[in-house]
């Protein structure tokens, strides 16, 4: 291997290694003054809460007899958010059972060690249960055993075969898994109840496509992301009856617990891609579109279009039930209560809808976010240090994450080493108040600092490596790497840069290069003295070899020209 | 290869028992995690071990490359035929050796005895899979970082040096996680610290 390869080599590892160490030590600079920034302006957990809600038509403040209106709270925890969005717990948080991302819809372990559990089995593309059931045998005899069943989109059997058909990506919630199970697919795009105890799968219509009608859901039933960091709570109106207890308006049972829905009659909201949110008619499996929306929460910069659940750190809906006495004598959806949090984690929505959609109800969290960023106290130091701690990334990496500043979720900048989804650039780039071109303009304008320090620092190695003799074509490549990639680029540099102690040029007089031919400011060649012989002869000597004398004493005969 | 290989064994055979030891410990722990439901203990054993393992990766890289310096071994070696490279391979094959000496164990016993007492659930093959590719690319890169801070002769830059890259690798793999993400980070984290090594040690002068 020539030395070319060998400095080639030298360059891209030194170069990749010095740029994850330096994206990493950057990575937790910004993660620490979030977490500074969450401490400053929260002093704790941030509440917001709306009350009435406006969802209980009987509900009336002139009512004597209500003890207590009803009432939604969000609770945001963001220093958790930070802890919680970190690769190494998301992922656990993703993958355990029951976790939102995982296909462990149940898994639980009885005392007597019995287990029963509920799984998607990508491989077979079948949904797996396998727990005690009440099985009726060939003699007509019913006995409870442990049975494992595998369901697809055509049916249900205790052996995994075609003839039930797969499933390719679905979607369900472990929270009613039990008995029915909802599942969407987006393959056979249309919704299934699979029926475990009684071994059947029925089949919703087919949706319309996408297009037609904005259906792309991305999760159903418990609709929440994050609830470690915003975590939903709701109250029922109380009404005061003389000598007794305080009881719910709309029954006259006295254990709460028995006045809550059941599992199966809860309302199965859907979630979808444009943050749309749905309501499933569980009999007929067809969708009452636009029962509500996903808030959205307020920002540093505009951000006035809907968002979706890729657009916020944490959301999390609330369906509302009642149970109609008087009328269809079961629990009906009374609307839902929704609420996200800004991807910077420094506002919450909080949002009551009607059965219909309508928002009956709203509250955003306070300090604002234009406060979180610059009132309150300390706020302006963080901000200005985040400002800088940005703007020590490469140019590249602030340039792609303005293009790419609505592409990426929002969760994403709690773990991503290069692009920065939450920066102050990212989030001029999303500015709503703004045309295309001029948030492009105020993104590249955040960006100033980042790009004046591209520009030092290329220069120094461009003047550095003039210095130190390289070729045109390899400044040229270093002064544009230095300015694309900053100050990796320009330790890089200084690590791998040739060494070595320069000589003075006897042309220029400027240092050189002592292993080059030529001087590589004037290009001198080296000044090699002459071997020529010199114009002085001594003359009238003998030749040593002739003169066998070994004396000592000086000769008179000599003579010097 | 193999007679470098040995006496790379040979000379840093106190971090070869060490790291043997502890993973045996980790096993131990495990083994009473799940058989005999001691979470608590068990988990605070095992991580405390593990990172102890981690740190022992390191150290013996540090090891193999500060000893060389301050003994000028591979200067002595490169009279005979053997040439720089192929002392730096047989280094990291060391290396390599040690941390699946180290950490097969404890994964075949993880995946034995969740096979033996779980429910045939598929999130276990995946997570443990990801985490053991995690877990020996994150020993690789202990190591590699080892051999890269141990070409001093600056004892105060090497135990710098060591602690920083150290916290910044653990730091890394928790940004990361245990996804394809932090698989490739790592990955091109452990060739380009190869990369940086073997031309540091190659071009060093006699």
């Amino acid at each position: 291997m020539n030395a070319r390869y060998r400095h080639l080599i030298n360059i891209v590892s030194t170069g990749v290694l010095v740029t994850i160490l330096a994206m990493v030590g950057l990575f937790w600079a910004r993660w620490h003054l979030h977490l500074v920034r969450s401490i400053v302006s929260r002093e704790g957990a941030a509440r917001v809460q709306i009350s009435p809600t406006g969802l209980f038509p009987f509900e009336s403040a002139d009512d004597p007899n209500l003890a207590s209106l009803s009432s939604a709270t969000v609770e945001l925890v963001s220093t958790v958010g930070l802890f919680a969005g970190l690769g190494a717990p998301q992922y656990v948080l993703l993958h355990v059972p029951r976790g939102p991302g995982s296909h462990v819809y149940q898994w639980e372990q009885a005392t007597n060690g019995q287990e029963s559990y509920l799984y998607f089995d990508s491989s077979l593309g079948l949904m797996v249960y396998g727990g005690m059931s009440d099985v009726r045998d060939p003699n007509g005899t019913v006995r409870r055993r442990f049975v494992t069943q595998f369901a697809g989109p055509e049916g249900i059997a205790e052996t995994p075969g075609e003839d039930l058909g797969r499933f390719t990506s679905p979607i369900s919630d472990g929270f009613y898994a039990n008995n029915p199970q909802t599942v969407y697919d987006e393959s056979h795009r249309r919704f299934f109840v699979i029926q475990w105890r009684d071994g059947l799968v029925r089949k919703g219509p087919e949706l319309a496509e996408a297009e037609e009608n904005g259906c792309q859901p991305v999760a159903m039933g418990f609709l929440q992301e994050n609830p470690l960091t915003l975590s939903v709570t709701e109250r029922m109106p109380l009404r005061r009856q003389p000598g007794r207890a305080e009881l719910y308006p709309w029954t006259d049972k006295e254990a709460p617990s028995a006045q809550l829905p059941r599992m199966n009659s809860w309302p199965v909201l859907v979630l979808n891609e444009s943050g749309r949110i749905d309501l499933l008619n569980p009999d007929t499996l067809t969708l009452k579109p636009g029962v509500g929306h996903l808030p959205t929460p307020p920002t540093l910069f505009e951000n006035s279009r809907p968002v979706g659940p890729a657009d916020v750190a944490a959301f999390s809906v609330y369906p509302v039930t009642v149970y109609r006495r008087e009328a269809q004598k079961k629990w009906v959806y009374v609307g839902s209560i929704a609420a996200a949090a800004s991807r910077d984690l420094t506002g919450v929505q909080l949002t009551a809808f009607d059965p219909n959609g309508k928002s009956v109800a709203a509250a955003a969290m306070y300090p604002k976010p234009d406060d979180v960023y610059s009132s309150l106290p300390g706020a302006s130091l963080v901000t200005v240090l985040q400002y800088l701690v940005e703007n020590l990334h490469p140019p590249a990496s602030l340039l792609l994450s303005s293009l790419t500043a609505s592409e990426i979720p929002a969760t994403f900048d709690y773990r991503s080493l290069v692009l920065l989804p939450n920066s102050f650039v990212a989030m001029a780039a999303r500015d709503a108040n703004f045309g295309r071109v001029n948030r492009f303009a105020s993104s590249l304008f955040f960006m100033l600092p980042a790009i004046g320090l591209g520009v030092f620092l290329s220069w120094r190695v461009s003047r550095d490596a003039f210095q130190m003799g390289l070729s045109k074509q390899e400044r040229t490549l270093w002064t544009l790497g230095t300015f694309a990639l900053g100050l990796p680029a320009y330790v890089t540099y200084r690590l791998t840069r040739p060494t070595g102690a320069l000589v003075t040029c006897a042309n220029c007089g400027l240092g050189r290069r002592a292993d080059f031919e030529k001087c590589q400011r004037c290009g001198a060649p080296w000044v090699v003295p002459e071997l020529t012989s010199p114009a002085w002869r001594v003359l009238g000597a003998p030749e040593p070899a002739e003169e066998n004398s070994l004396s000592r004493e000086p000769r008179a005969d000599i003579q010097v020209q | 290869m193999l007679t470098l290989i040995a006496r790379e064994i040979r000379d840093n055979s106190v971090h070869f028992g060490a790291c043997c030891v502890i993973s045996e410990i980790i096993v131990a722990a495990i083994v009473c995690m799940i058989l005999y439901g001691v979470v608590g203990a068990g988990v605070l054993i095992m991580y405390m071990f593990g990172g102890l393992l981690f740190l022992d990766f390191g150290v013996l890289g540090a090891a193999q490359m500060y000893g060389d310096r301050a003994n000028r071994v591979s200067t002595l070696l490169s009279t005979q035929a053997v040439t720089r490279s192929r002392i730096l391979i047989a280094r990291v094959l060391t290396g390599v050796v040690i941390i699946l000496i180290s950490l097969i164990p404890a994964i075949i016993a993880s995946v034995i005895l969740l096979k033996l007492r779980k429910p045939p659930l598929e999130f276990y093959s995946q997570m443990v899979w990801d985490i053991s590719i995690i877990l020996v690319l994150t020993a690789l890169a202990c190591h590699a970082m080892g051999l890269l801070v141990g070409w001093t002769a600056s004892r105060a830059r090497l135990i710098l040096g060591f602690v920083c890259l150290i916290v910044l690798l653990a730091s890394l793999v928790v940004v990361k996680g245990f996804g394809p993400s932090a698989m490739a980070v790592l990955a091109l984290l452990i060739a380009a610290i190869w990369g940086r090594i073997w031309h540091t040690f190659t071009s060093t002068s006699l």
